[in-house]
């Protein structure tokens, strides 16, 4: 698991939006909604980005209808979870550590 | 409209297709060097290219497109043509720099067999005529064409090349800043 940290900001949201079953353009919207549009996922790096974490396990297919228009759904998995709680951990630790510069410019 | 170029930076065609959309001429459809446009509102649509992994990943790849409210218009071996229209939000395929050099690392991939291809063509080309001790003009021609295109494959893969190293570079200098 350690090799596969720090994720890419890309990974972490996307995970994030997949905390409930979500489809390729829920998870753009989301996370534009999320960071204010300041991450706007292209659909070419969302559709990488999930074929990956779907080969690792970390993501997996929630719901597909073949028989109507309806979009793929996909969701976290229990390893996906884990990693993202991996992340959360060390994003905490720089966090709290950092607070040893003190308060810069009043903007911490 | 019909147009004929060749090109090999997806870049400057991609801007090219933006050109000719903002002139009201929406991009359709791509074959063997022509472009196929039609009439459309001035600025419509958004445009940008793909390279698949494989031409078996396509009709996934279309799905996930569509529900991701992008126009998948046409398919050219593993090259895809897709289009957004405008929302003043912008559109572009790849958002990180991750993403980004992955991308032009497969371009490069590309480019380089086509390159391997190209030459072992061209050395055949040239041998066999030797071996037989015949060279006609339709040999030089061959010669000629086959030369041309790996020249072009081979600067194409150069500027593929630097601009994966571009976008490296960008990277490495995030991890300073880190």
């Amino acid at each position: 698991m350690s090799k596969e940290l720090p994720l890419t900001e890309t990974t972490f949201y996307i995970l994030l939006a997949l905390r409930h079953p979500n489809h390729g353009y829920g998870i753009i919207l989301e996370v534009e909604e999320l960071t204010g549009n300041r991450v706007v996922l292209g659909a070419g790096t969302l559709y990488g980005a999930i074929n990956t974490l779907i080969k690792k396990r970390w993501i997996k297919l929630f719901s597909e209808d073949l028989e109507s228009r309806k979009k793929k759904e996909y969701i976290l998995t229990q390893q996906g979870k884990e990693a993202f709680e991996t992340e959360v951990i060390r994003l905490k630790e720089l966090v709290d550590i950092s607070k040893i510069m003190g308060d810069i410019n009043g903007k911490i | 409209m019909v147009k004929f170029k060749l090109m090999y930076d997806k870049d400057e065609e991609v801007l090219s297709l933006n050109e000719e959309a903002n002139k009201g001429n929406a991009f359709r459809k791509f074959f063997l060097g022509f472009y196929f446009f039609e009439k459309s509102e001035e600025g419509k649509y958004i445009y940008d290219i793909d390279l698949l992994s494989s031409c078996k990943d396509f009709a996934n790849f279309r799905k996930f497109m569509n529900d991701s409210n992008v126009e998948v218009l046409n398919r050219w071996y593993r090259w895809v043509y897709v289009r957004k229209v405008n929302d003043s939000k912008g559109f572009e395929l790849y958002s990180d720099v991750d993403s980004k050099i992955e991308h032009y690392h497969k371009i490069m991939k590309l480019f380089k067999a086509a390159f391997i291809i190209e030459v072992v063509c061209l050395f055949v080309e040239i041998f066999i005529p030797l071996i037989n001790k015949r060279m006609e003009i339709m040999n030089f021609i061959f010669i000629s064409i086959i030369a041309f295109f790996a020249i072009c494959l081979y600067g194409a893969y150069t500027k593929m090349s630097a601009k994966a190293g571009f976008y490296k570079q960008q990277k490495d200098n995030i991890g300073l800043a880190d």
